[in-house]
């Protein structure tokens, strides 16, 4: 985890906006940050927050209103801008993508076996036959009992938390350099999250992957992350190590989350709550997108807000925080 | 404390469809449990899908219909229970759901969602009233009354849910049940609803069953647990024992698996993972039905089903327990 002079992936002032009928909506405002090699960086926010709309801009996978500026240089090439011939060599390739619901992502017409083959033959040009053998090989390795018959049944076939274990497979199969995880486990329970956790951690440490995984629960991010980017209304509110966000928190919405979260370790009679609800993305506020719902507005909130970093790789979006603007 | 709800043996299955030749599928949903539900207490279900968690709680509410067994309620025998009697049941039981969009009628205004249930169970209610004891139990939930005439696509998830409570509320029952009632919520607003319960319940004498998958909400809201797996109760007990001392070794499992918002925490835990997958609960498995899975097993948990017992004040179905 020693950062390397350059980062794996590196987005700079990304802004994702759709055109709908009612006007603007602007998912995603002037993201910016670093990932580095072997990390695995949590992305928590609530709906609405643009942590899925951010990494789908990431990958190319906007919807067709969607419209990207900024820049996001991936092993030093930027993608934005770059034509799909050339982006489709880099993802599922290099970079691949696991979403929430396996059972969209995976086709109910094809067996397994196809849908997996299919990937290899693609980038690697292998042949069907070693295709196969390198698919059985990585459902083995995502521990699904007896991978060798099963590779070909249809995904109806498996049950949830092994449907999932099927997309991590496909999407290693080309051992991608990152791996983005899009609340691959908000769907499934608690004892089979923790396998699939488990296993991605092992995967990390077996390829060297990095990984970005989107969730809502901090419990997770705990468990699994070494840095958290917390984002709301678009906006990167703070990232930083988990030992420090977890412990020092300053942006009040960071704080404010965590205060609300019911936990296992410790007792309260009342929750603490964050008054009011998540912002209207197509009538934001001027300035920060909290600022209806902080406990510490002042009159700065309502300006052009820098982000500002508090100490070595902790940097914060808060008019009322310290620091040196970026 | 008095009893209000005495739950015999309770099944509740579910018959798949076959072919004239193939021999009949049953879904075993809920295996014959037992348990008790004191007033005034709030009492946690915990276990994963298709623990039968929600089958329960929907047999309870005339939902699903009951097997066999018995639940009493008021001394009223919700397996046997007639139309005219489950309307006295639903006067004072009610159930909030999961989806709270999915919930609500998207032609029907706040106003006719809310009053529905009075005007269903209470025909012969004066209009004016209806609307009166609309008003109150919007301002008791947190709505304002000029929202009265909107319908629910104009809300938000965390409003919705509160019309969804409004509406269950508005008969004055005596008995919540919440079927995972606020895991669809974002965090900031799963927090608000949850404060809602706890208040409208002190304020209200309510007796709530809280269903949920969420051990962190349960932990905050519930005074007793029970843990299901399978359809079968494996284990019940107070909040603070269930938590700090589990005793069967699903529960450890259960509790071990759920990270914990603190990474050092999280660092030092050691998760007991479970083998495997969940057996199908149409051939649930003989003898203790956790047993497949259970680090413990041995051939004893395979043979017969361990009964209930008392330990260290939790009722703990396992034969590993002393």
């Amino acid at each position: 985890m020693t950062a390397k002079k350059i980062p794996l992936l590196d987005v700079r002032n990304l802004t994702v906006e759709f055109k709908v009928q009612d006007g603007l909506v602007r998912a995603v405002n002037g993201l910016s940050f670093k990932v580095y090699d072997g990390d695995i960086i949590g992305i928590v926010g609530e709906s609405g927050s643009g942590k899925s709309q951010s990494m789908l801009a990431i990958m190319g996978l906007l919807a067709g209103n969607g419209k990207i500026s900024g820049s996001v240089k991936f092993m030093g090439q930027e993608l934005v801008g770059i034509s799909t011939a050339k982006l489709n060599k880099i993802r599922g390739d290099k970079m691949a993508m696991i979403f929430q619901d396996p059972m969209t992502s995976l086709n109910p017409y094809l067996k397994i076996s196809s849908q997996m083959t299919e990937v290899l033959m693609l980038h690697k040009n292998m042949s069907y036959k070693d295709a196969l053998a390198e698919s059985i090989k990585m459902l083995d390795r995502v521990k699904i009992p007896d991978a060798k018959n099963r590779v070909h049944l249809y995904p109806h076939e498996f049950s949830g938390g092994m449907r999932q274990r099927v997309m991590i497979a496909m999407s290693l199969l080309t051992k991608p350099k990152l791996l983005i995880a899009d609340e691959p486990t908000t769907a499934l329970d608690v004892t089979v999250q923790a396998q699939i956790l488990e296993l991605l951690r092992d995967l990390r440490k077996e390829f060297g992957m990095t990984i970005i995984f989107i969730t809502h629960d901090m419990g997770v991010v705990a468990n699994l992350c070494d840095r958290v980017n917390v984002m709301y209304g678009g906006w990167l509110m703070e990232t930083a190590a988990i030992q420090i966000i977890f412990k020092n928190p300053i942006h009040p919405y960071t704080q404010a989350l965590l205060a609300t979260i019911p936990s296992l370790d410790h007792d309260v009679d009342k929750l603490k709550t964050i008054p009011g609800e998540p912002p209207n993305l197509l009538q934001l506020p001027a300035g920060c997108p909290f600022q209806e719902r902080c406990s510490q507005v002042s009159a700065a909130c309502t300006q052009n807000i820098p982000l500002r970093r508090v100490e070595n790789r902790h940097v914060v979006k808060c008019a009322n925080s310290n620091g040196v603007a970026l | 404390m008095k009893k209000i709800l005495e739950v015999k043996n309770l099944k509740v299955h579910f018959e798949l469809s076959s072919g004239l030749f193939k021999p009949k599928k049953v879904v075993h949903a809920v295996d014959g449990i037992d348990f008790e539900v004191f007033e005034g207490e709030t009492l946690g279900i915990v276990g994963e899908s298709g623990c039968g968690k929600s089958s329960l709680a929907r047999a309870l509410c005339g939902l699903n219909k009951i097997t066999s067994g018995s639940a009493l309620f008021n001394g009223i025998d919700l397996a046997k229970a007639t139309a005219k009697q489950w309307d006295e049941v639903h006067k004072q039981m009610q159930f909030i759901f999961q989806d709270p969009v999915a919930a609500l009628d998207p032609r029907m205004t706040v106003a006719e969602i809310i009053a529905e249930p009075l005007v269903t169970l209470y025909p012969n209610m004066k209009q004016t009233e209806v609307m009166e004891k609309v008003f109150s139990t919007m301002k008791l939930v947190g709505l304002s009354q000029n929202q009265v005439n909107r319908y629910p696509q104009e809300f938000s998830g965390g409003q919705c849910q509160r019309i969804g409570i409004a509406r269950a509320l508005i008969l004055e029952p005596k008995v919540l049940i919440c079927d995972e009632s606020v895991s669809a919520l974002d965090v900031s607003i799963k927090a608000q609803i949850i404060n809602l319960l706890q208040e409208l319940q002190q304020k209200l004498k309510l007796t709530i069953l809280f269903i949920s998958h969420d051990l962190g909400v349960i932990k905050h809201i519930c005074n007793r647990i029970l843990v299901m797996y399978l359809g079968n109760i494996m284990e019940l007990g107070a909040k603070k024992t269930i938590y700090s001392d589990p005793l069967h070794p699903y529960t450890k499992a259960l509790l071990s698996a759920v990270p914990v918002a603190n990474p050092e925490l999280e660092k030092a835990k050691v998760i007991q993972l479970l083998e495997g997958e969940l057996p199908s609960p149409v051939n649930p498995p003989h003898g203790c039905v956790f047993h497949t899975r259970c680090p413990l097993a041995s051939e004893a948990c395979s043979l017969s089903r361990p009964t209930e017992k008392i330990v260290r004040e939790h009722s703990v179905s396992c034969f590993k327990v002393n």
